[in-house]
């Protein structure tokens, strides 16, 4: 008796057949496109990811290279400064002292004042960074960095982290619909086994359902 | 009650129909798997491109930082004692009694103070750093020569690994799209199952997708 409920289940009408066999093909079609997106886009989210981090490393590294040029540079005719006005200092120093010290501090303050300009000169030839420098690009592109550079590599970084975002979303969209795909080949295959009675059709259709809103889901993941 | 449940019911089975299946199901798996495998390299290749970009950019700061703050600074106190011993003498000669005797003690002074400050200083001890228009050094050749110490750092090319990577991904990508044809092999299976009027077209097509999507993913992995 038992059998014969089952023999009467498992029969599949040619009607009902048809149907379960369009839906397991477009279920197989669907998660191979789903899978498709979702690896895909797994990986431009990892790319970005990626070229977000290369971008932080880069504006650490141009913060970090160009300033110590700077600073040398600045210090450097901040001590040549330091020299010329400690001559002028010098013979201020000696108002209404004797001619002979006058003198002295004079000839001192001349000395130094012309070494002060050389020195700031040498400054200005060690912290310059000529087209035939003989240091390889990347290394120049750290020295001569400024801050409107390091705007532009911040900007692309968050553009980065941005699109990376927006990949992970789709990825996530794509691997909930291929859940979705999974839920509905198993309604499929439970709905071959029951055959065409009432529990058959609700399998089917409620397959044909999940099939659809993964569709829908995994392509909402285009128009993020 | 030994009936067999549904065997009055089920039709013939088509030919070459189960085969198909297993051969688009074989496909799938292959080219997945092997995409997979692909992808994992993209993925290795690319984080390998950050970790060469943050070891390269750690070098050359650091060879920047020891350039421009350790032997810059001491080079330029060598320079100025030297500038200042040159303008002190040079002021000697102008000089007369007094004033001269000081200026040439304190270019004395100033020379044996750059000889003591030049032991330290490896720029100012080499020649070749020696800058030949003026009174400073050359640090861009001492830089060049510091990053020539780490050849290693110097070869990295993280550009050249983040595009390998990007290649890599992109052939696995399109190894994965080759899948789609294997699922409308499938597709036609199933439907060789729900319309046997048209099996025999059905299942030519299936063989052909699959050929399709074998042929694909062929060009696929020597494309990219």
């Amino acid at each position: 008796m038992e059998i014969d409920r089952m023999a009467e289940a498992g029969s599949l009408g040619s009607g009902f057949r048809r149907r379960l066999s369009v839906l397991v093909g477009i279920s197989a079609v669907t998660a191979a496109l789903l899978a498709a997106f979702e690896s895909d886009s797994g990986r431009r989210e990892e790319e970005a990811f990626v070229r977000s981090s290369r971008a932080s490393v880069q504006i650490f590294a141009e913060l970090a290279g160009s300033a110590p040029r700077t600073q040398f540079a600045a210090n450097g005719l901040r001590r040549a400064i330091q020299i010329d006005v400690g001559a002028g200092g010098r013979v201020l120093a000696t108002r209404g002292a004797s001619s002979e010290a006058t003198r002295v501090a004079m000839a001192t303050a001349e000395a130094q004042s012309a070494a002060a300009d050389r020195y700031a000169e040498a400054v200005r030839a060690m912290s310059r960074v000529p087209a035939n420098a003989p240091i390889d690009p990347g290394t120049r592109a750290l020295l001569t960095s400024d801050l409107p550079r390091v705007r532009r590599v911040l900007e692309e970084q968050n553009r980065l982290v941005d699109r990376a975002d927006r990949y992970g979303t789709r990825q996530e969209r794509a691997m909930f619909a291929i859940a979705l795909v999974a839920i509905a080949a198993v309604l499929l295959g439970l709905a071959g086994l029951v055959g065409d009675g009432r529990g058959g059709r609700v399998a089917l259709l409620v397959a044909a359902a999940a099939l659809v809103l993964a569709l829908g889901w995994g392509g909402s993941g285009l128009f993020v | 009650m030994g009936v067999e449940p549904s065997a009055p019911e089920r039709p013939e089975e088509p030919a070459g129909t189960g085969i198909l299946l297993a051969v688009a199901a074989t496909l799938a798996a292959a080219v997945g798997g092997w995409s997979s495998i692909v992808a994992d390299r993209g993925s290795d290749t690319w984080h390998a491109a950050v970790r060469e970009h943050v070891k390269q950019s750690a070098g050359a700061v650091e060879d920047i930082r020891f350039v421009y703050q350790e032997e810059g600074p001491t080079g330029l106190q060598v320079a100025e004692a030297r500038m200042l011993a040159d303008e002190y003498r040079r002021a000697a000669r102008r000089a007369t009694g007094l004033a001269r005797e000081l200026l040439l003690l304190e270019a004395s002074a100033q020379e044996r103070a750059a000889r003591v400050l030049a032991g330290g200083s490896e720029v100012s001890q080499d020649a070749r750093y020696q800058d030949p228009g003026g009174d400073g050094f050359d640090l861009l050749l001492r830089l060049a020569d510091n990053r020539q110490e780490t050849p290693d750092l110097l070869a990295l090319d993280p550009d050249a690994t983040e595009d390998e990577g990007s290649r890599l991904s992109a052939e696995a990508s399109l190894l994965l799209l080759c899948i789609v044809p294997g699922a409308a092999a499938f597709l036609c299976g199933a439907l060789a199952y729900g319309f046997p009027a048209w099996r025999r077209g059905l299942v030519a097509a299936g063989f052909a997708f699959v050929a399709l999507g074998a042929a694909a993913a062929v060009l696929a992995g020597g494309a990219v």
